[in-house]
């Protein structure tokens, strides 16, 4: 795992850079400085660095070692579920995508208060919606058919 | 004298059976709201500023006030308990808070911050009834080139953050400085690493990367390690917590933490721009240089909280200077008063405290009032914060989640924001994991563009020549307020070093 997020920032860095140096001016006409000024000294730099911290890991020899498992599967569904908590809010809107979200993650985490879960489940997306979208009148995300 | 008869007149405006209820009102909703992650005190005082439109000028502004306060006290509860910071200004109030609260301190350090931001308060509004004119004239002259010194002086609170593992700290300001440098940019027009979306024109806001880094991943962290599978709480240890109260030993810490960072947020909130996010990350940073023990701060030390609370809440009534005064906006958040007090048809400025008395010393006066009913309802509402988070953790964490992701996206109606905040999260939940540090992507992010644009100016002005730092006056104080700060620590650092030694030959 650490391997493949140093191998994700260090993609993201170097494609940041090439940007800030193919995409960006360094100075503008007038001679001040342009929009790739400090670009392309963070991206350089942030690539060194990673290079840096990636070689340090290597020699350390942690960075294909496994990472003790805690309770990964656990947080990786929470991952999954926020994810697409996200996905139904565009799709379905607050209404229907909050109490399918806390009724699954209820439903997996709290599995024995079935009854409490039901009722949360209602509950809490209800609470919510009054305190933002009644009483603080802030947007909702409404979603695509209504 | 004349000061204290106009304070007089102030409170016999500010003390009427309505204007206090409004006051109460203001201060308990603001601090409702600057608890949920996304609210910060500009957002609050915006969404509830058609409830004042029916009430006279004074009793509205009271409100609006004390909503601004109770927002910046309520900003730091989710903060401590939950690592989220709700603003930028709560960012470094999350170092020490939350360690306090995992070490099964959370009550303490609540109440802590309650009294931290009470001194805070009072001591920034006093300064105000006493020197508001000097310092609006002194900070009059502050340009671009003061203000991008103030914000290297901010970024030298990054060095603090990277004293564990300086290579991934750097790395992890880096990745908030290249994520600052999203949008157009403002001198050219130029988009920068926009990839043609229209919502990154704009750039990315601190509110959804801040949340997403520090709120969602901690719970996805929390999770990782098992918390939800533990009867009740889950990160915070109130199994350990015997006692509500700070001990004696805390205030006897923080006797000279909370007034020298008081009058440091003061300063600093009074120049406009700046503000309590720089004011508090430089109050923590004076406080680690001057403390005996640098290594305990961000492992759950007191004057850790103690600093930042004192200053941002002093830094608050600090950026008031400049809009009573000047009638120029310090923050975001005084904007949005600057606004309400225009709807009124009161223009601040220069003349506002002669055309007004009653209406500037009334909310100068209110102030006072504001801050004491603030640390009463702290004192109460606490016990019930603390309560909410002892539910455990598997039906909090889904609920947390929800409000989080509300909270993101109510502030643009933004869904782009929505699955940036969550995207954070992933990142932070790893970066916390691997020892990265988010709190210095979050700064980076905030004083970076802050930073690169008082810079372009600064050089426009100049035209290109970086003379102008030590030709300009205001520049030169700051330089050496700055050589001072640099040095001193450094002193302190040795002179540490070499007692540490002492006592090891011993």
């Amino acid at each position: 795992m650490r391997l493949f997020f140093y191998a994700f920032m260090l993609l993201a860095a170097i494609v940041y850079t090439y940007m800030a140096f193919f995409d960006l001016s360094f100075l503008t006409n007038r001679g001040r400085m342009g929009p790739g000024f400090f670009p392309r000294f963070i991206g350089g730099f942030l690539v060194l660095c990673l290079v840096a911290a990636i070689i340090k890991e290597a020699r350390l020899g942690k960075l294909l070692e496994k990472e003790p498992d805690g309770q990964m599967r656990d947080a990786a569904v929470l991952i999954g579920l926020a994810m697409t908590f996200g996905v139904l809010l565009v799709v379905t809107g607050y209404l229907i995508a909050t109490p399918l979200f806390v009724g699954a993650a209820l439903l997996y985490f709290n599995s024995k208060h079935l009854l409490m879960n039901g009722a949360i489940t209602l509950a809490a997306p209800l609470t919510i919606y009054v305190l933002f979208g009644q009483v603080l009148n802030a947007s909702l995300p409404h979603g695509l058919w209504w | 004298m004349e000061i204290f008869d106009n304070l007089l007149m102030g409170l016999s405006i500010a003390i009427t059976p309505i204007n206090l209820m409004y006051l109460l009102i203001g201060a308990s909703i603001g601090m409702m709201i600057g608890a949920i992650p996304g609210f910060g005190p500009s957002a609050g005082i915006a969404i509830l500023l058609p409830l004042t439109f029916s009430m006279s000028p004074i009793s509205a502004v009271m409100m609006l006030a004390a909503i601004y306060y109770g927002a910046m006290f309520g900003g730091t509860i989710t903060a401590i308990l939950l690592n989220t910071p709700g603003d930028s200004t709560t960012v470094a109030s999350t170092f020490d808070g939350f360690p306090l609260a995992q070490r099964g301190r959370a009550g303490p350090a609540l109440v802590m911050q309650a009294c931290a931001s009470f001194v805070g308060g009072t001591i920034g509004v006093i300064l105000i009834t006493l020197l508001a004119p000097i310092f609006s004239m002194v900070t009059r002259s502050f340009g671009p080139p003061e203000f991008f010194l103030l914000c290297v002086m901010g970024l030298l609170t990054l060095v603090a953050l990277m004293s564990g593992n300086w290579i991934l700290g750097l790395i992890s300001a880096l990745i908030g400085f290249a994520l600052g440098t999203v949008g157009v940019d403002l001198e050219t027009g130029h988009q920068r690493f926009t990839f043609g979306a229209v919502e990154l024109i704009g750039g990315i806001h601190f509110i959804p990367v801040a949340i997403g880094l520090f709120g969602i991943g901690e719970l996805f962290y929390a999770f990782y390690n098992g918390a939800h599978k533990s009867g009740s709480g889950g990160i915070i240890q109130y199994q350990n917590e015997s006692r509500f109260w700070p001990t004696k030993q805390d205030l006897i810490d923080c006797k000279y933490t909370m007034p020298r960072n008081s009058i440091l947020g003061f300063v600093i909130g009074i120049i406009p721009g700046a503000g309590a996010t720089i004011a508090s990350l430089m109050a923590y940073s004076l406080e680690r240089s001057l403390s005996k023990n640098p290594e305990k701060f961000g492992m759950g030390e007191m004057r850790g909280l103690v600093a930042p609370e004192s200053a941002n809440n002093a830094a608050s009534s600090g950026a008031m200077v400049p809009l009573l005064t000047l009638g120029i906006p310090g923050s975001a958040s005084t904007a949005v008063l600057l606004a309400a007090f225009l709807m009124w048809g009161l223009r601040p400025g220069p003349l506002l405290m002669e055309q007004n008395p009653e209406f500037a010393w009334g909310l100068i006066s209110s102030m006072y009032l504001g801050n004491m009913a603030l640390l009463v309802l702290s004192v109460f509402a606490i016990p019930l914060f603390v309560y909410i988070i002892k539910a455990p953790y598997r039906i909090l964490a889904p609920l947390v989640l929800v409000v989080c992701t509300l909270g993101t996206f109510s502030v643009n109606a933004s869904i782009v924001e929505t699955f940036i905040m969550l995207a954070a999260g992933i990142v932070g939940f790893y970066m916390k994991r691997l020892g990265f540090s988010p709190a210095a992507v979050v700064l980076a992010l905030v004083l970076g563009p802050m930073a690169e644009e008082s810079l372009r100016q600064t050089l426009l002005i100049s035209r290109g020549s970086f003379d102008i730092f030590f030709i300009r006056q205001a520049s030169v104080y700051i330089l050496v307020f700055f050589a001072a700060i640099i040095l001193g620590g450094a002193f302190l650092n040795s002179q540490r070093r070499r007692d540490k030694l002492k006592e090891n030959t011993v």
